[in-house]
């Protein structure tokens, strides 16, 4: 196929505006961030601790030695553009809201701001891969303490 | 020494009696099967028997149907005669429809292009395809069901790995509705970074939580 030579502008303009398109789309997807909140639920009722939980059980029991039992919940985990909160289900209708501030900044961590039941807001950042526990005061039917553990992924390469 | 009739002769045969009996003999022979049946009187018997049957035959004989009864007989045979074969012709023309029509939808299936969707079935030993753990993520699911997994990984495997003292900034924390403010720890070596709400209410006997 010739191209008369001129619309050859015209082609030229047009590739490249595609191509900005194409480069915001692509950038608009990397500012996506992948949450994950895992439900754990605490308990004076029984001693068994899920294998997962032996290390927060450890640093939750700091603050309340009586909660001996830890199991695991629901693990939730979605995908947020930056900006936009959503709710993540944890038990008995609660929920948690979750708002990705901004994504991983020159310290590679992740603004985040977190509304758990009974509770305000919290804001903070964090580093990827990692939970950062919040222990709320709700208690199930069942007399068990609402725990939330939350992890942002994915995580940048550490500069060299 | 056995002493012959005079009939023992001309025994008749049964034709000539079944003649007899019907009138249907010469004079003569007439006459000398008579003379045979009186000195045989067993075989007179049974011809006695048979001109009384057939004395009574003709009083018990059913009426012949009219000219009339037979010509109307006639005309429904026809007529049905004329029905049986349009309606093999229906028959026939339905037929020759039906094939017709069955031909040209083999052909239409034949000429068809074939495009394989979703819904199409897996022929016989072919390998399902089952999506890759690239292809699917999981969501939400329940701890327990993580072992049931057959493709995709779930989000959490192993223990939780926490953040440190040095993966987490407090930016904030805002009053719950009814005032309370959790206790944040960070930046303290003996416990990792938690937010830890005061129990509500306390319960009895524990103390409230360690600062």
């Amino acid at each position: 196929m010739k191209l008369p030579i001129r619309s050859l502008p015209a082609w030229l303009g047009f590739v490249v505006a595609a191509s900005g398109l194409l480069s915001a789309a692509a950038r608009g997807h990397a500012e996506e961030v992948k949450i994950t909140i895992v439900v754990i639920l605490a308990s004076d009722r029984n001693h068994v601790v899920d294998r997962e939980l032996q290390g927060i059980a450890d640093e939750v029991r700091k603050c309340y030695p009586h909660l001996t039992g830890f199991r695991l919940g629901q693990i939730t985990q979605k995908s947020l553009p930056v900006g936009k909160s959503e709710k993540f289900a944890l038990v008995e209708d609660e929920v948690a809201t979750v708002l990705v501030r901004h994504a991983a900044d020159s310290k590679n961590r992740v603004g985040l701001t977190v509304k758990a039941p009974l509770q305000g807001e919290i804001q903070y950042s964090t580093c990827c891969g990692k939970f950062f526990p919040i222990v709320t005061r709700y208690q199930t039917k069942a007399k068990e303490l609402l725990i939330l553990a939350i992890r942002v992924q994915p995580c940048k390469k550490e500069p060299q | 020494m056995r002493q012959s009739r005079p009939a023992d002769m001309g025994t008749p045969r049964p034709e000539e009696l079944a003649a007899y009996l019907d009138g249907e003999l010469s004079p003569a022979r007439q006459e000398s099967i008579a003379t045979w049946l009186r000195h045989h009187p067993e075989a007179a018997a049974e011809i006695e028997g048979q001109r009384r049957l057939a004395g009574v035959w003709p009083t018990t004989t059913p009426a012949e149907p009219a000219d009339a009864n037979w010509a109307s007989m006639l005309v429904r045979i026809e007529s049905a005669v004329d029905r049986f074969r349009s309606a093999r012709g229906r028959n026939r023309r339905r037929i020759q429809l039906g094939i017709t029509g069955l031909a040209a939808g083999l052909l239409l299936v034949l000429l068809t292009p074939k495009e394989p969707g979703p819904a199409e079935a897996p022929s016989a030993g072919e390998p399902l395809a089952v999506v890759s753990p690239d292809d699917v993520e999981i969501v939400s699911l329940h701890a327990a069901d993580r072992a049931t997994l057959v493709v995709g990984a779930a989000p959490v495997m192993g223990p939780l790995v926490l953040a440190s003292s040095n993966d987490v900034e407090l930016e904030g924390v805002d009053p719950a509705d009814d005032g309370m403010i959790p206790s944040i720890h960070m930046d303290e070596r003996t416990i990792i970074p938690m937010s830890v709400a005061p129990l509500d209410p306390p319960p009895a006997g524990l103390p409230e939580p360690r600062p």
